[in-house]
């Protein structure tokens, strides 16, 4: 673990406590939710912002961004660390929510306490559904969030839409991929597995698409 | 044993404004005074040898490294106090100490107390408490305690109010006697390098104007004050730059210059005086 990372736990500790008893809770009730996904949204959003702001990287203009700048940081290591953690954060999350949905829905662990269209579904068809709903949802607003800071700089724009945009991509493929190997283990049908491949493969190429933005984002970032 | 600081040919540009070509050296163990009006070009400068600010072209050296070559080892060796403070305002001031000093591997924090005592910080308080002296203080405090080789202050003396002003420069050289092995005092107060400097270094208009040793410079000069009715055409071309008073002219001439003139009052300039009068050629 580089001084980064450490740095990105350290400044989040709050956060992530806070995540993981959330994780907990949704994973004692039923696991991925509908708004377990946007509350890991706005967590990984929070993490990551906090991880930029605190360094002072953020600013109206190319110069402004001080602190994280005159420290003995590599930009690379500083950006893949960025990377790094927010989508480790989204595999432990989206493991924890598919373990649970998985579990809730084989054992019955779940309380139905909350209107049945919040609660996930027991099929890979809808779940899929309701993640596509809410993804495009997140997306399109997020887009028009990540448009109106036309002041700041194009690296901190950058840096936003990834953690706002690319992340919950990243987060539906770990987390359709942890339903399919659930579903290898409890032997689903066959149709359930091809449908979840394909569902995978589309998902696996979005995120090369992100694979590609991070790729060209950190030349920007190292350059500038 | 190689330069602190070595900048060749070095341009930038931001927005309108250019950095054009420029040469600087700082040797180990010298403090260099680099002064300049407001919009001159020094915290751009500044900027652009730490990376901040993107070169267009030109080469920049720390120890002997260029910055991409060598980016952590040689900003841990380099320690630096802008304007304004770069920490977050909302942390106190242990958090931001204890957030920071992980990136450092000569981080000192039994050095980080003694310099928060001395400097009568609170580090319990919170960063926005402080007042501007106070912030700028804590800045010292956070870019002494690893131990750098190099400190770089940009204004620091900028926007506080004499008293405090003076408390913060007795401290500030105080610690840079004992504690500093190079320095380079970005200011357009030129009197706050009276005491320090070693070599002066002006910068207008993004260009070098000059750059050599204080005393010597010093001593090279005249303040000059000629009556009105002898500061004829040949007088005036021998300044360095002048203005008219109601009783004659006044400026700055190698003392040399003065030392050949009749019936003139001279003495010793100051730093202020030539970067004033330099000033004033420049825009003549």
């Amino acid at each position: 673990m580089n001084d980064c990372e450490r740095f990105f736990l350290k400044i989040n500790r709050k956060y992530l406590i806070a995540d993981l008893i959330a994780m907990a809770v949704f994973t004692v009730f039923g696991g991925g939710w509908l708004i377990a996904v946007i509350f890991y949204a706005v967590s990984i959003e929070v993490c990551g912002m906090n991880y930029l702001l605190v360094l002072h990287f953020s600013g109206d203009d190319g110069d402004a961004l001080n602190l994280a700048k005159t420290l003995p940081i590599e930009r690379r290591v500083f950006y893949r660390s960025y990377i790094k953690m927010m989508v480790l954060q989204t595999a432990v999350s989206s493991a924890v929510y598919a373990t649970g949905t998985v579990i809730g829905n084989v054992y019955g662990l779940r309380i139905p306490f909350l209107p049945d269209f919040l609660l996930p579904s027991g099929t890979m068809l809808s779940t899929l559904g309701y993640y596509a709903l809410i993804l495009c949802l997140v997306l399109w607003v997020f887009i028009i969030m990540s448009g109106f800071p036309n002041r700041c700089s194009a690296i901190k724009r950058s840096m936003l839409i990834i953690g706002t945009i690319y992340i919950p991509i990243v987060f539906e493929v770990f987390y359709l991929l942890f339903l399919v190997i659930a579903g290898l283990i409890l032997q689903k049908s066959l149709t359930y597995q091809v449908f979840a491949g394909i569902s995978v493969a589309a998902l696996f190429a979005m995120a090369a698409v992100f694979g590609i933005f991070v790729k060209r984002n950190l030349k920007k970032f190292v350059t500038k | 044993m190689s330069n602190i600081l070595e900048v060749n040919g070095l341009c930038a540009d931001v927005g309108r404004f250019s950095l054009k070509n420029i040469d600087l050296v700082l040797e180990p163990g010298t403090i260099m005074g680099f002064i300049g009006k407001n919009g001159a070009g020094k915290t751009t400068f500044i900027k652009t040898i730490l990376d901040i600010i993107p070169k267009k072209s030109g080469t920049v050296k720390f120890f002997g490294k260029s910055v991409a070559e060598a980016e952590k080892e040689t900003k841990s060796r380099v320690g630096v106090v802008f304007d304004s403070l770069i920490y977050p305002q909302s942390y106190r001031a242990k958090t931001v100490k204890n957030t920071i000093a992980a990136f450092y591997k000569d981080f000192d924090d039994a050095k980080w107390r003694r310099l928060m005592q001395k400097f009568e910080l609170d580090e319990k308080m919170k960063l926005n408490e402080y007042s501007k002296g106070m912030q700028m203080k804590f800045q010292i405090v956070m870019a002494l305690a690893h131990n750098p080789d190099l400190l770089i202050l940009d204004e620091p003396t900028a926007g506080l109010d004499p008293v405090a002003r003076t408390q913060f420069l007795d401290m500030l050289y105080d610690i840079i006697s004992n504690d500093c092995k190079s320095v380079l005092f970005s200011t357009h107060i030129t009197s706050d390098l009276d005491k320090i400097a070693d070599y002066i270094t002006m910068i207008d208009g993004g260009q070098i104007i000059f750059s050599r040793a204080k005393d010597e410079m010093l001593d090279h000069y005249a303040l000059v004050h000629i009556e009105k009715e002898k500061a004829d055409e040949r007088v005036k071309s021998m300044f360095l730059g002048f203005h008219e008073t109601s009783s004659g002219l006044e400026g700055v001439m190698k003392k040399v210059l003065a030392q050949s003139l009749d019936c003139v009052k001279t003495a010793k300039p100051t730093v202020e005086d030539i970067m004033v009068y330099q000033s004033m050629a420049l825009k003549q």
